[in-house]
């Protein structure tokens, strides 16, 4: 193990954040300074000297920080360049390391040779992997627009990707059937039921058989959804007794109309008393007959109407019955017009899982 | 001049009509026209006594309502009055006058108007300008297409030839209206009065005193 604690003492050397420093973003920046350095020495053939600085990486003693990506691309370097020195099997258990981290993992035919790639694309039929890409922030306009999603498995398999409600079960199916590597899929932002997905976290939940080996996986990527709506109008409240008119006489309304009979009679008395001139003389008689008439239709209107129905109430009511129902459709159908043009936004959320 | 001496050869405006507007407060855009019969009684005092001269007085009248609140309507009605004594001479009277009502509720208005109004004998011939203002209550009948009518207001403004300004101008009405699809009935008792200053030490007062008849047909819109 010589070479690995030289490259380990060059790397330790050549980076700025020294080992007693310990702290997640400077075992990151040496973890990617060795990975850096080993792909330099890669790339100039240097294969005896790349191949312990990728081993020491991952081995379980890496003192340093690394992200998945890192280790991912650790182990991808380390197969291809086993191959290169003729060790194909443990360059496949690299490559499978690589896959079963990430499925995502794929090497660029303009940089690996086809050794390299036949060995990979061996890796792959020997592990089932599948995985999820997050998803973009985006607006979506469901009558025009679709999100994509973009999954992959290692090879060949049965796939079944979901949309799912955080707080429910399955919310609508948008791809099932069998797949092999890279797929997209596309969502219009509708669920199972024809309606547009409320504002909430939603999860796309793929699962995978394999057709090759049988083994099962999944993975999920979280996203928020958040409806972006014109405000609604309300729609008018029912209408309350207040609103509507007596539809049968009652007593106290009775009386109300006696006494404005009696209001008409007293109202001419008074006038022919008070508002002319005394020194003229009473007009008695057009006064008599106008309180006359007064008492008549308030008598009229209070006998005998208890408890009668008012026709013209009713059909008022019914009218004003009828122009509530009008307004209250014409307020949902305003409504329907603006909830079409509803959007949604679409953000990525935390809590990716496979 | 004969006192049978006919007609109506002018109006009358004795009384700004009940319901200078229709009956009921017809709809938006509502159009009616009416028909005013009136038997009217017109006492004088000028220092010769009590003149008293009565009679018929018709006449024809059309109401619009543009808004929602607001009715303009305008009236021309005229009649012969004859004298209660056989030492007066007859009146004839005619009058053209247009009122607003402005709606503050349902039961409750704001009235005002104006007339332009002639009184003649056989020997003279007097023109009466008048503004009067005032304030209508309107209370309807429970289910039925009854109104009761109680109003009263000042006349402010009241310019005479050959009087001064009176001292007190004031009108009151009292009645009862029936509107019925396009029917419109009304009844009413009506009094204006007129106390002019003492002149020359002669208080002189007038009083005209009606009770009136419509019948009008809405040619337009809606009772509301």
């Amino acid at each position: 193990m010589r070479w690995p604690a030289v490259a380990l003492g060059l790397t330790l050397a050549a980076a700025a954040p020294t080992a007693a420093q310990d702290s997640a973003a400077v075992g990151r920046d040496s973890t990617a300074v060795m990975l850096q350095r080993a792909r330099d020495l890669y790339e100039r053939l240097e294969l005896e000297r790349a191949l312990p600085l990728l081993r020491l990486v991952v081995s379980p003693g890496w003192p340093f920080a690394m992200t998945g990506a890192q280790r991912v691309e650790a182990h991808t370097y380390l197969g291809a360049l086993l191959v290169l020195v003729g060790q194909r099997d443990s360059a496949l258990t690299e490559f499978r390391a690589a896959l079963e981290r990430d499925a995502f993992t794929d090497l660029d035919p303009s940089q690996f040779t086809p050794a390299q790639l036949a060995a990979f694309d061996a890796a792959r039929r020997l592990v089932f992997a599948l995985g999820v890409r997050p998803v973009a922030p985006m607006r979506l306009d469901p009558r025009s627009d679709r999100v994509a999603f973009t999954f992959v498995t290692t090879h060949a398999a049965t796939v079944r990707a979901e949309i799912r409600a955080a707080t429910a079960g399955a919310a609508a199916t948008v791809f099932a059937g069998e797949s092999e590597r890279l797929r997209e899929i596309t969502w219009d932002g509708v669920l199972a039921g024809g309606e547009l997905a409320p504002s909430g976290r939603y999860a796309l939940v793929v699962r995978g058989q394999s057709r090759l080996l049988a083994r099962t996986d999944s993975a999920t990527v979280y996203f928020d959804v958040s409806q972006d709506a014109p405000r609604l109008e309300d729609t008018l409240p029912p209408l309350g007794a207040r609103d509507l008119l007596p539809e049968r006489t009652t007593a106290a309304g009775l009386r109300a109309d006696l006494l404005k009979g009696l209001g008409v009679a007293a109202g001419a008395f008074v006038i022919a008393q008070v508002a002319t001139n005394r020194e003229l003389g009473r007009p008695a008689g057009m006064a008599v007959a106008m309180s006359a008439a007064g008492v008549a239709a308030g008598v009229t209107a209070y006998a005998g109407r208890r408890g009668r129905a008012l026709p013209e109430n009713v059909a008022a009511n019914v009218r004003l019955r009828a122009e509530r129902l009008a307004a209250n459709e014409a307020i949902r159908r305003r409504n329907v017009e603006r909830g079409a043009s509803t959007t949604l936004l679409i953000t990525p959320a935390a809590g990716a899982t496979r | 001049m004969s006192r049978r001496s006919p007609i109506v050869w002018c109006g009358l405006a004795l009384v700004p009509a009940i319901g200078a507007t229709p009956p009921r407060a017809p709809a938006q855009g509502a159009v009616s026209g009416f028909a005013n019969g009136s038997l009217v009684e017109y006492r004088v005092a000028a220092g010769a006594g009590v003149e008293r001269f009565g009679g018929p007085v018709l006449g024809l009248g059309g109401a619009v309502r543009p808004g929602t609140r607001l009715t303009i309507s305008v009236l021309v009605q005229g009649g012969t009055l004859e004298a209660r004594r056989a030492a007066d001479l007859e009146r004839r009277i005619g009058e053209i006058g247009v009122d607003a009502r402005f709606s503050v509720a349902p039961w409750l208005a704001l009235a005002g108007g104006g007339a332009v109004r002639a009184v003649a004998n056989d020997v003279a011939r007097q023109r009466w300008v008048l503004v009067r203002f005032g304030a209508e209550a309107r209370p309807a009948f429970m289910g039925t297409p009854m109104r009761a009518v109680l109003r009263a207001g000042l006349i402010p403004v009241v310019a005479v030839g050959g009087l001064p300004a009176p001292a007190l101008a004031l009108h009151a009405a009292a009645g009862l209206e029936y509107s019925h699809g396009p029917r419109i009935l009304a009844a009413s008792y009506s009094v204006e009065r007129f106390d002019f200053p003492l002149r020359g030490g002669i208080r002189r007062l007038e009083q005209v005193s009606a009770l009136t008849c419509r019948a009008g047909l809405r040619l337009r819109g809606a009772a509301r």
